[in-house]
């Protein structure tokens, strides 16, 4: 009994150590996590469906294609939504770091795989990370933004049933309502479409059958260019809609003096005119466009069409992957110069794009304010226009730019809807890479795309033109007096 | 391809159709030497003067299927004039091309200004691209001169409007700062007026180039005044031809309703330049006149722009129609007869 008690403490020691152990293994394979698995076992990574499959590390110029989705043939467009690689539900609006490092949590270690529910995008296969010297320069500013991006593209994830639910929602990425408001400038209503002939023309049937990067250059800036005249056209008539609520205004207040009916009346022939002029370089664009279009034509269309372009500009940050890129190919100074203007450029259209929101914030205080002298309303909604117009021209020349970077950068083996969503957003497909490229095309996979979200936070100012309130009923004093002053701004 | 021949074939048959059946038309607008000198191998399109009876009827025959689109465009709004919008745009034009001193009287040399109507500038170019480019240059420095007009009128204006605040000598900080505003404007103006000058002096030595005169009888101003109504293009027949052709016969109709809408934007040939205020009654009026004036002149510079703007797109057009010309037939179907 007593060598009982005198072992005891010996065996209750190793009684707690065998129970003890299972525990703390499971506490460090929490805290090691993938670095460890990682390091320990770099060929294998575990599929949530079908297992472990071996995966080969890739390096930068050989991308590996998903395991489950075989890579297209050179030059085939790109799955159509719900059947295209996507990235991660989270990639998209996510903050990138965090895109960053799903591959390695989600598939290394299969108790922490989400479950896939409809409407999320399954947990993509990825290979092996390449080894950090690989990665050696770096990453710019761009390259920084392009790292989700290409860790998405050379690692394709496996299909998704529906996109939607990847896509951020506008609060949630950032995309500000003067994104918005360019969107609506470039597509007008039928009322303005009604006052213009043209094909309805996508970039993409612009571009149709053009190889030569030279050619596809200059019908993309011819397209942007009319893209450009269009918003214009509708930003002319919608600045002749603001005059038009300073009449009303100006009249509603009482019978307008004849020093605020001269101005208003001047006010509104110069916003008559300046539509003229605005309509005139619509239709030059679509005859400088149509005639690109003609000569570039495929063989025996020589067709003299003029189009109404339908697809919107770029208006988000754009990821030129220039360093990855001039890994795999030599690319000229011209690039280079793109590669640092195209995010510069951009952050000169933030600007613009923040100027127009004050300025419509400024002259809608203006507009509501008691008391506003006409001469002083009127300045607000000049420079309304000129700042929204100078967003539209900032927003072309920055398309314009990547059109020319993407002619430096993109073989003439991209063609299609490939080729569109290296320029801009393609309607349906996921604002990240959504195509795979075969080995023969590999530069292609490794090309610029346009889609990184804006980080910038939402503006409350609405994008809207002004609503102003007619519901509320005129006092007594402001009651219309008809007069020859009244009459001639009628 | 065979469409296209096709489309040749048909041109060339409705050319000499047109020619045969309004080649009067065309003539009884021609001086006698014009007449005798236009035997073009394809008839040129002809200026529309609106009142006249000679424009040719609309040609029947379909437009290709390509242009159809292009053609429709024009369609929409109705080009003709009535007699007292003719008649109200003729007086704004005349009063807008008005030409002023272009020089302000200093320096040494003793400037001769010459009048040069287009058709003397033309006179000694043959080749159809050699005339083409000295056509644009005589529509700039005639836009420059017209630009030099609005200027020295708007001027006159806020010079003069000044001159009644100034007699009110309202000693206020408010008043005071509207007359800083004013001498603000009236500066820039003189800015604008010495710029412009030098571009017209640029402007003529780029036209005795490229219409290869020299400046021994003096410094060139264009005297012929651009064309701003409505014009007959023959475009069914045209288009086919070239892109360029294509082009503009959608372009022209386009600039005329701009030129239309531009120039009845601006008001009474009477108040071109002058807001219509009487009186000031109150400071801000002061401000309201300025802004008036601006606009005014806004509206004016974009009339001359859309005029310059036709006109080189009418001599594109012609050129491109009949590259052979006659330089006098090439004339009058840019800007038609000029009264002498």
């Amino acid at each position: 009994m007593a060598s009982v008690k005198k072992y005891s403490g010996v065996f209750g020691a190793i009684f707690f150590l065998l129970i003890s152990i299972p525990v703390l293994r499971a506490d460090d394979a929490v805290l090691f996590d993938d670095a460890f698995f990682d390091a320990e076992d770099p060929l294998v990574v575990a599929d949530p469906q079908e297992g472990t499959v071996p995966a080969a590390p890739p390096t930068a110029d050989q991308p590996v294609p998903a395991a489950d989705q075989p890579a297209p043939p050179a030059g085939q467009p790109a799955p159509a939504e719900g059947q295209s690689a996507a990235p991660p539900a989270s990639a998209a609006g996510q903050p990138q770091a965090v895109s960053r490092e799903e591959p390695f949590s989600v598939d290394l270690e299969p108790r922490v795989i989400p479950e896939v529910v409809p409407g999320q995008t399954e947990p993509a296969v990825e290979p092996a990370a390449p080894p950090a010297a690989v990665d050696a320069p770096a990453p710019s500013r761009e390259n920084a933004e392009s790292l989700p991006a290409d860790s998405a593209e050379s690692e394709p994830a496996p299909p998704v049933e529906s996109a939607p639910a990847e896509l951020p929602k506008e609060e949630e990425s950032g995309v500000g309502e003067e994104i918005e408001l360019v969107k609506t400038l470039v597509s007008p209503p039928d009322s303005v479409l009604g006052q213009l002939h043209g094909e309805p023309t996508a970039l993409s049937d612009v571009l149709e059958g053009v190889t030569r990067p030279a050619d596809r250059k200059s019908l993309t800036e011819a397209y942007w260019k009319l893209s450009e005249a269009l918003a214009l056209y509708h930003l002319s008539l919608i600045s002749a809609g603001d005059i038009e609520d300073c009449i009303t205004r100006f009249t509603q207040q009482g019978t307008p003096s004849e020093s605020q009916t001269a101005v208003l009346v001047s006010a509104r022939r110069l916003a008559a005119q300046r539509s003229a002029e605005a309509k005139v370089a619509f239709v030059e664009a679509q005859c400088r466009l149509a005639e690109l279009r003609s000569r570039n034509g495929a063989a025996g269309d020589r067709t003299f069409r003029p189009a109404i372009p339908t697809d919107a500009p770029n208006t988000l940050s754009y990821q030129t992957r220039f360093d990855r890129i001039s890994r795999e190919k030599r690319l000229s100074p011209q690039a280079a110069y793109y590669a640092e203007a195209i995010p510069a450029y951009y952050e000169t259209m933030t600007l613009y794009d923040k100027s127009a929101a004050d300025a419509l914030e400024a002259f809608r205080t203006l507009y509501f304010a008691g008391g506003t002298s006409a001469e002083i309303l009127l300045s607000a909604a000049d420079k309304l226009n000129s700042a929204k117009e100078r967003l539209i021209r900032s927003v072309c020349t920055y398309n314009k730019m990547i059109a020319a970077y993407v002619a430096e950068t993109v073989g003439a083996d991209v063609r299609g809807q490939q080729l569109i969503s290296t320029m801009i957003r393609v309607p349906g497909r996921s604002p990240l890479p959504a195509w795979d490229a075969a080995p023969s095309t590999r530069i292609a996979s490794a090309a610029p795309i346009p889609t990184q979200y804006s980080p910038r936070r939402p503006r409350p100012v609405s994008a809207e033109i002004p609503q102003f309130d007619s519901s509320a009923p005129p006092n007594a004093e402001s009651v219309v007096q008809p007069s020859q002053n009244a009459e001639m701004l009628r | 391809m065979t469409s296209f021949r096709f489309f040749l074939s048909l041109a060339a048959a409705i050319l000499l159709g047109a020619l045969l059946t309004t080649g009067s038309g065309l003539n009884a607008q021609q001086p006698p030497q014009a007449a005798d000198a236009a035997a073009p191998s394809v008839l040129p399109p002809i200026i529309d003067d609106g009142a006249s009876s000679t424009r040719p009827e609309p040609e029947e025959t379909a437009p290709p299927e390509s242009s159809k689109t292009a053609l429709d465009a024009g369609s929409g709004d109705s080009l003709e004039l009535t007699q007292e919008q003719e008649e109200q745009l003729r007086q704004i034009t005349k009063v807008i091309y008005e030409v002023p001193p272009t020089h302000s009287g200093g320096g040494d040399a003793e400037i001769v200004e010459i009048p040069l109507s287009l058709f003397e500038a033309l006179s000694q170019i043959q080749n159809s691209a050699d005339r083409l480019a000295a056509v644009e240059s005589y529509w700039s420095l005639r836009s420059s001169i017209a630009h030099l007009n609005i200027e020295i009128h708007i001027r006159e204006s806020a010079e003069k409007a000044a001159g009644v605040l100034e007699k009110a000598a309202i000693d206020t900080p408010d008043f005071q700062a509207l007359m800083a505003v004013y001498r603000v404007y009236l500066s820039s103006a003189d800015a604008r007026i010495a710029q412009l000058r030098v571009e017209i002096r640029e402007g003529q030595i780029d036209l005795m180039r490229k219409t290869q005169r020299s400046t021994e009888r003096g410094w060139p101003i264009p005297s012929s005044t651009p064309w701003y109504g409505n014009y007959t293009l023959r475009s069914e027949a045209a288009q086919s031809r070239s892109f360029e052709l294509a082009s503009e016969a959608i372009l022209i109709p386009e600039k005329i309703r701009a030129g239309y809408a531009s120039g009845f934007s601006l008001g009474s040939p009477e108040n071109l330049f002058t807001p219509e205020i009487s009186t000031f009654e109150r400071i801000d009026d002061g401000y309201l006149y300025l802004k008036t004036l601006e606009n005014k002149r806004q509206a004016a510079l974009g009339y001359v722009r859309v005029l310059e703007s036709l006109n080189d797109s009418i001599a594109r057009y012609v050129a491109a129609y009949s590259p052979s010309i006659d330089s006098r037939v090439f004339v009058t179907c840019l800007i038609g007869n000029e009264e002498e």
